[in-house]
C-alpha cells in the first residue's frame, strides 16, 4: 500500500478510536452509571456483558482498529529511531505482532462469547 | 510500501525526544508519541491480560487478585491520562492536518514567527491540556475515590 494511504488510515482508524474508547470505558465506569473500577470487571459482569453478540463484535472490531494504529505509530517510531534501512524487518516485526494480537484477542473474545452463552 | 529516504539520525532517540529549545508545538509532539508508546505497551500487555477471562473464573479471579495493588493502580492512571492526552490531541492533530486550525501561509520574515502556531492552534492546544486534566482527575476519583467511598 502506498504511504499516503497508510497514513489516512491512521488518521480514520485514530478518529474511530476516540467513539471506540469511549464505549469500553462507558462499559464500567461509575461516572456514567457503570459498576464501577474494580466491581465493574468481576467475571460475572464479564460474562454477562460477553453474551451479548454485539460486544462480542464490537471487541473485534475494537482491537483490529487499536492494533492498526498502535503499529502503524510504533512503525514510525522505529523508522525514525533506527533509520530507513530496518524498515522491512520493522515491517515484518510489527506485522507479526500486531496479527498476533488480533487473532489471539479474537480467539479469546470468541471463546469467552461461547463460554457465556454456555455453549 | 514505498521506501522510506534514508535520513542520518546522529542524535538517536534524544533527536526528536528533545522539546527544549522548540515552541509548544514541538512539546505537544513529543508528549504525543510518548503517551502513543505508553499507550502501545499498555495496550499489548492489555490483550494478553484480558485473554486471561477465557481460563474461566479462578483464573480471570486469581489474575485480577494479583493486579488490583497499590503498586498497579498508578500505573494505570499513568496510562489513563496518556490515553486522554493522546486522543484529545490527536484530534487537534486532525484538524491541523485538514488545515483548519493552522492560519493562513505567509512569507517568512524575521524573526520567523510560525503563523501555524496563532491564536487558533494556542487555544485548540489549551483546551486539549485543560480537557486532558480533568478527564485524569475524572479518572483518580474513578480509581481512588469512588470504590473507598462507596463501601465496595
Amino acid at each position: 500500500m502506498r504511504e499516503s494511504t497508510l497514513w489516512l488510515l491512521h488518521i480514520i482508524t485514530g478518529l474511530l478510536l476516540v467513539l471506540f474508547f469511549a464505549v469500553h470505558l462507558a462499559e464500567f465506569s461509575a461516572l456514567v452509571g457503570g459498576a464501577g473500577y474494580e466491581e465493574g470487571l468481576t467475571y460475572t459482569l464479564l460474562s454477562e456483558r460477553a453474551q451479548n453478540i454485539l460486544y462480542t463484535v464490537f471487541y473485534i472490531v475494537f482491537l483490529a482498529t487499536v492494533t492498526y494504529h498502535a503499529n502503524y505509530g510504533l512503525r514510525v517510531l522505529l523508522i525514525e529511531w533506527l533509520g530507513g534501512r530496518w524498515e522491512k524487518a520493522i515491517n515484518i516485526l510489527l506485522i507479526l505482532l500486531g496479527l498476533a494480537a488480533v487473532l489471539y484477542g479474537s480467539y479469546v473474545t470468541i471463546t469467552f462469547h461461547l463460554m457465556s452463552v454456555g455453549v | 510500501m514505498a521506501k522510506v529516504r534514508e535520513v542520518r539520525n546522529r542524535r538517536g532517540l534524544l533527536g526528536w525526544l528533545n522539546p527544549t529549545k522548540f515552541n509548544l508545538e514541538r512539546w505537544a509532539y513529543t508528549l504525543h508519541r510518548v503517551t502513543g508508546f505508553i499507550v502501545a505497551v499498555y495496550f499489548y500487555m492489555h490483550v494478553v491480560v484480558t485473554g486471561f477471562r477465557a481460563g474461566g473464573r479462578e483464573v480471570w479471579e486469581s489474575i485480577m487478585a494479583t493486579l488490583s495493588n497499590p503498586l498497579v493502580h498508578p500505573l494505570e492512571l499513568i496510562v489513563w491520562g496518556s490515553l486522554f492526552y493522546h486522543g484529545l490531541n490527536g484530534i487537534r492533530l486532525t484538524l491541523a492536518e485538514l488545515g483548519l486550525i493552522v492560519g493562513k501561509p505567509s512569507r517568512p520574515i524575521y524573526p520567523y514567527k510560525p503563523t501555524s502556531l496563532g491564536k487558533t492552534q494556542r487555544a485548540v492546544l489549551f483546551l486539549v491540556m485543560i480537557m486532558a486534566v480533568i478527564l485524569i482527575i475524572l479518572a483518580g476519583v474513578e480509581m481512588f475515590i469512588l470504590p473507598a467511598g462507596g463501601g465496595g
